[in-house]
This record gives C-alpha cells, structure tokens and sequence, in this order.
C-alpha cells in the first residue's frame, strides 16, 4: 500500500523567503518605498484599463454628437441648395438645349462641316478641303460592362480647312466662326494670294487649323 | 539602498509615461473625425446658381444648320 505524502519542500522554500525578507521589510523606509512603487504600478495599470477605455468612450461620443449635429445642419443646407437648384433648373430647362449645341456629348463633326460649309456661302468664300482627323466613336457601349471612362470633362478635336475668297469673304468667315454656337477657336491661319506675286486675281487661300470641343459628361 | 531608489524611479516614470500615452490617445480621439469620408462628400456645399448669362450669350449666337 503506498501512502501519498506531500513533499513540504514548496512550503519550506517559501518560508526561507519569508525569512529572508522579513528583516528588510521591518526597515521602515524599504517597506515606505514598496508601498510607493507599488502604488505607482497600481495607479498605471489602473489609468491604462480603466480610466483610458472610459474617458476615451466619453470623449469619442460627445465627439460624435458634434459631429451629428453639424452633419444635419450641413445636409439641410444642402437640401435647400439643391431645391433651390432644381427650382432654378426648371426655369432654364427649355434653353438648355443651347449647351447640347456648342458643346456637343458626341464629336458631331459632321454638323460642324455642315455649319461652316453654310458659313463659308453665306460669306462669300469656298471651302475646297475640310479634314477632320479619326475621332472616337461614342455612343451606347458595346457590352454592359464596358463603361466609358473619360479622362476629363471637355475633349477636344482638331479640324483643318482651306477656304478660298477674297479678302472680306475671309474675314465674314471668321467672324462668322466666332459668333458661331459650335465653340470652335481658329488655332492657326496661313494665308496666300493665289495669283502669286502677279497679283492677277483678288482671291485669298487661307489655310485654317480650328479646335472644336466636345463634352463627354 | 539605491536598488530601492532605482525601483521608484522605473515606477514614477512608468506611471508618467502610462498618464502621458492615454492623454495623446484622448486628444486623438479628440481630434478624429467620426464622420466617414464618403459622407463629407455626400454633404459637400452646394451652390444653387446657374449662370443663366452664358444661355443668353449662347442663344444669341448662329447656329447656320
């Protein structure tokens, strides 16, 4: 029959300890400066598990009803904004066809060769060359997943054309250009004189390089 | 004798150091937004003004279709 005895090792060893410490902890300034460290440790641990947690909880919610607060004065101003706006919208709504006509959602640069053909006839000049370079083709996209991503909200396209006439057909032709709807600007204009240096006829040749814009929002 | 010394000093400067780190942890709760970013977008201002001056010039300009 074997017996279970404790060993009273752990006991002993704790007791030697004991021992050991007793005589230091009857020096009152030791056991003044445990009281402090450990005080000190105490008040640590309690101000990073206690007071941090709650003092940030009270702090991240008065933060929040600030935030609240200002959030729903701004979303009522913008409320009154955008009634103010569709207000405003309905009233122009009827003219804004105006925009679709200087700037375009797609290129349409066969109106605009059809606007300054007209141009050039009612000034008295002849268009003998218009080109328009390869232009994008826009419209539906080609699968529901192909969206078209525009890399800004105007694009623009260039145009070259040579018009032939005298000098004030050219001139109505420019000035036509700019008061015309379709924003064109005239980028750059090379002008000749046909006859040469013989100055035989008054008929001008003016090579023309526009920009025309379209919007792609 | 300065062991003891030693060990109230780790403990005066632990305990500054904790008392430190949860004030910088408070003011940056402080200063943190808790509004999300895409709801600053959504509340951005707004004018409600059309330049109703650019359709007049515009009208007023040929369009020779």
């Amino acid at each position: 029959m074997s017996t279970v005895t404790h060993s009273p090792l752990g006991a002993e060893q704790f007791h030697r300890y004991y021992q050991k410490l007793r005589p230091a902890l009857k020096k009152p300034r030791m056991r003044a400066s445990t009281t402090a460290v450990f005080s000190f440790l105490a008040m640590a641990l309690f101000a990073w598990y206690a007071i941090r947690p709650t003092a940030q909880t009270i702090i991240y919610l008065r933060r929040e009803i600030s935030d609240k607060t200002t959030l729903n004065e701004q979303m009522e101003n913008k409320i009154t904004a955008l009634i103010e706006a569709q207000s405003v919208y309905e009233t122009i709504e009827d003219r804004l066809l105006v925009l679709d006509q200087a700037l375009p959602e797609d290129p349409d640069a066969v109106i605009l060769a059809r606007q300054l053909r007209n141009l050039a006839r009612i000034s008295g000049a002849s268009i003998s060359a218009l080109q328009i370079p390869s232009l994008p083709v826009l419209g539906s996209e080609a699968t529901p997943g192909a969206k078209l991503t525009p890399s800004k909200a105007l694009e623009e396209f260039p145009l070259s054309l040579t018009i032939t006439g005298e000098y004030r057909a050219l001139k109505a032709f420019m000035d036509g250009l700019l008061t015309l709807r379709r924003i064109a600007s005239i980028d750059s204009i090379a002008l000749h004189h046909i006859g040469g240096e013989k100055l035989v006829s008054n008929e001008l040749q003016a090579i023309m390089r526009l920009v025309s814009y379209y919007s792609i929002q | 004798m300065d062991e003891d010394r030693d060990l109230l000093l780790v403990a005066i400067f632990t305990t500054i150091t904790v008392f430190l780190w949860v004030f910088f942890e408070l003011v940056k709760t402080t200063k943190t937004s808790t509004v999300a970013r895409p709801l600053q977008q959504v509340v951005s201002p707004l004018t409600g003004k059309i330049d109703v001056g650019v359709l007049e010039e515009l009208e007023k300009r040929s369009t020779l279709e």
